[in-house]
């Protein structure tokens, strides 16, 4: 009985030993597992953020392509030289380039700079026509705010041409 | 207080346009150039000035993000709150006249120019 007893203590130590290490690489398969799965939770995030990214890019360029038409009308209007139907356009322009760049988070900080400087352009026209038709006299140096009109529009198709490679891209 | 503000926009658009990085364009006005950024608008123009009607002052104004203006300073009433021997004439007029040419594209005209020229010395020669 004796050699039992030492064969128990022996081969007992061993498979306690075994154990501890079954157990530790059972530790380390089961934290394996959880950091794949994380990294797949995070990259499933991830692709969603795209998408959402990228729906956010679409509506932001059908949004710059119904303002670069409007501005286009702007500049026929400017060089029929009907001044009296500008400024409710120059409103509807403005708020409606506002309206992109608070819902627009994709737009570059240099994208919104640009359109926030064609609101500005658009504020500075309207005050000149308005001052016009008020003094019932044309506006000063036509040819100039027709320049400035056509510079603005090209600014927004620049960004238009931009967001749509962004898309494809 | 708001003109040691408006300072401090003039000082860090002085020194970011040196280097290139703001982009200055044309306005309705012949003499006003404006920069533009997420929400806000710059303006500066040059104007008859108010203390010395032979000299003229800088102006430089700040616009909301409707176009409404909130606030606008001149060079003299910058000068009144800067700190003592600071020059704010001086790097306004040069912020405009940085601002004018940038906006008129006046080194890209020029270097297409000497581009043109020189090409024409070398045909020449």
């Amino acid at each position: 009985m004796g050699w039992l007893v030492q064969f128990s203590r022996e081969w007992g130590d061993v498979a306690s030993v075994i154990g501890v290490l079954v157990s530790l690489v059972g530790f380390a398969i089961t934290i394996y597992a959880l950091l794949r799965s994380k990294s797949a939770a995070e990259q499933a995030a991830l692709a969603v953020d795209e998408v959402r990214e990228k729906i956010g890019l679409r509506e932001a360029i059908a949004d710059l392509s119904s303002v670069v038409n409007e501005v286009d009308e702007i500049k026929q209007i400017h060089r029929a030289e009907v001044w009296s139907i500008l400024p409710p356009r120059y409103t509807a322009v403005k708020r409606h380039l506002a309206a992109i760049q608070i819902a627009n988070s994709n737009l570059s900080r240099r994208e919104k700079g640009a359109i926030q400087g064609v609101i500005q352009q658009f504020t500075e026209l309207e005050h000149i026509i308005e001052a016009a038709l008020a003094a019932k006299r044309p506006p000063e140096d036509t040819p100039s705010l027709n320049a400035v009109v056509s510079q603005q529009a090209d600014k927004l198709h620049t960004i238009l041409v931009c967001a749509q490679r962004n898309v494809g891209g | 207080m708001v003109e040691e503000k408006i300072l401090k926009i003039v000082r860090h658009l002085y020194a970011t346009t040196r280097e290139g990085n703001v982009a200055w364009e044309k306005t309705t006005s012949r003499t006003a150039f404006q920069t533009a950024f997420p929400g806000y608008t710059v303006r500066i123009w040059l104007r008859e000035g108010m203390e010395q009607p032979d000299a003229q002052d800088v102006v430089v104004a700040v616009y909301d993000a409707i176009g409404t203006k909130l606030e606008e300073a001149t060079d003299v009433d910058l000068q009144k709150i800067a700190p003592e021997g600071a020059q704010v004439y001086s790097m306004m007029l040069e912020l405009y006249d940085l601002a004018r040419r940038q906006a008129l594209g006046v080194e890209k005209a020029l270097d297409t120019l000497l581009s043109t020229l020189e090409e024409q010395d070398g045909e020449v020669g």
